[in-house]
């Protein structure tokens, strides 16, 4: 390496970018080489009366830094502004996914999967179906603390089934309003007949 | 405790106007100074200082680097591009060896006649350096006055001027090196 490589190294070592071993490198030669020992001392020099002559600087002309102060609150209050409106359009983007996404889960369904909820016949057949294998399960007034639920799982089914055969039922209030059946109610039969189901009702 | 840079600018993109005057306060004369030595007139250096702060607010918010100063001084260094070539320009030719290869033109910016640091000072080796500052071209000095005033290190000058670290070293070698001989000039004269 020659002096001007030095050089430039202690001009790197000045701004803090040399690294450890460049600099105990470059320290060996200023030990021996008066050449760069007046580089160095020139370049502080010049520095030193560089950045002294900084305070003399008159600085931009008065006026200036309030026009760039109301420029930053302006951009700010604009800034401020904008939120909201950020938040309507992502609102609206989320709604319009939720939307797309629907109609994505729909159409991705096979005709077998859609059918189903799509045919109200086969639908009326499932309940049916579902209702028998709970009437001949055993008689569940014997059957203590799951009566209760037990009975009013199979009036809601019931109910669910008749409103799908446009058929309306009254209960009692306490029976509507999900509360235990009384021995009034266990008199109420369900009968399946040919995958169509008649709940005829004897209240007490 | 004094506030880091970063702080102050993350302070004023949380709301904080107060953080962004302590910021304009602090490079206030700094980058002033840069500027008016590498632009034509007073008044163009406080349109572009102006322009600068306004950039600075108004990209904060996409601001992502680790080193604020060699970001103000790279929107300083484009504006000033800018500006030279919206307005005619007194060509100051590159020094022999210069290169100027990536189509930078800052160095078509017109010089001073003299430095207002200059006008200012009495003492006369600030005016003897403002005066030899004139003679290098655009690029070395700018490098000179980031390095010395501005303190940015190496790296981001490279980065501002969008050149190589080792083209930046080297334009800030030369400049010294022109310094350093006008300087004992002025000496051997001051001395006779």
């Amino acid at each position: 390496m020659i002096c001007s490589d030095f050089e430039k190294q202690l001009l790197l070592a000045e701004s803090g970018e040399l690294s450890p071993s460049l600099q105990t490198r470059l320290a060996a030669h200023l030990a021996h080489c008066p050449q760069c020992r007046a580089f160095q001392a020139d370049l502080q020099e010049l520095s030193t009366t560089a950045r002294s002559g900084l305070a003399d600087v008159p600085g931009p002309t008065r006026g200036v830094l309030p026009q760039i102060l109301i420029a930053a609150r302006a951009h700010r209050r604009q800034q401020l502004n904008w939120h909201p409106r950020v938040a309507h359009a992502l609102l609206a983007l989320a709604a319009g996914l939720m939307v797309l996404a629907g109609i994505w889960h729909v159409t991705s369904l096979t005709p077998a999967e859609r059918a189903p909820t799509d045919n109200r016949t086969a639908r009326i057949a499932e309940w049916s179906s579902l209702l028998a294998a709970l009437m001949e399960t055993e008689d569940p007034a014997n059957e203590s603390e799951e009566v209760p639920r037990a009975y009013s799982d199979l009036q809601s089914l019931a109910r669910q089934l008749l409103i799908l055969q446009d058929m309306t039922v009254e209960l009692p209030e306490d029976i509507a309003d999900g509360s235990t059946p009384t021995e009034a109610h266990q008199s109420t039969t369900l009968r399946w007949r040919s995958n169509r189901v008649t709940i005829s009702q004897t209240y007490g | 405790m004094e506030h880091s840079d970063e702080d102050l600018l993350d302070r004023y993109k949380s709301g904080d106007t107060d953080a962004l005057t302590l910021l304009v306060e602090r490079y206030r004369r700094q980058l002033f100074s840069f500027i008016l030595r590498m632009s034509a007139s007073a008044a163009d250096a406080d349109e572009i200082f102006q322009e600068v702060w306004l950039r600075i607010i108004r990209k904060a918010g996409s601001y992502r680097r680790d080193c604020f100063r060699g970001w103000m001084y790279k929107i300083a260094h484009n504006l000033l591009i800018d500006h030279s070539r919206r307005r005619p320009m007194t060509i100051v030719p590159s020094m022999p060896g210069e290169d100027t290869q990536q189509g930078f033109r800052v160095d078509r910016i017109p010089a001073r006649e003299r430095s207002p640091a200059a006008d200012a000072q009495g003492n006369e080796m600030q005016a003897v350096i403002g005066q030899a500052l004139l003679k290098l071209s655009a690029e070395q000095r700018e490098v000179f006055l980031m390095r010395v005033e501005g303190d940015i290190p190496f790296r981001e000058i490279a980065r501002a001027q969008g050149v190589p670290i080792n083209t930046a070293l080297a334009r800030m070698h030369y400049a010294v090196c022109r310094l350093r001989k006008l300087l004992h000039e002025e000496r051997k004269t001051m001395e006779e």
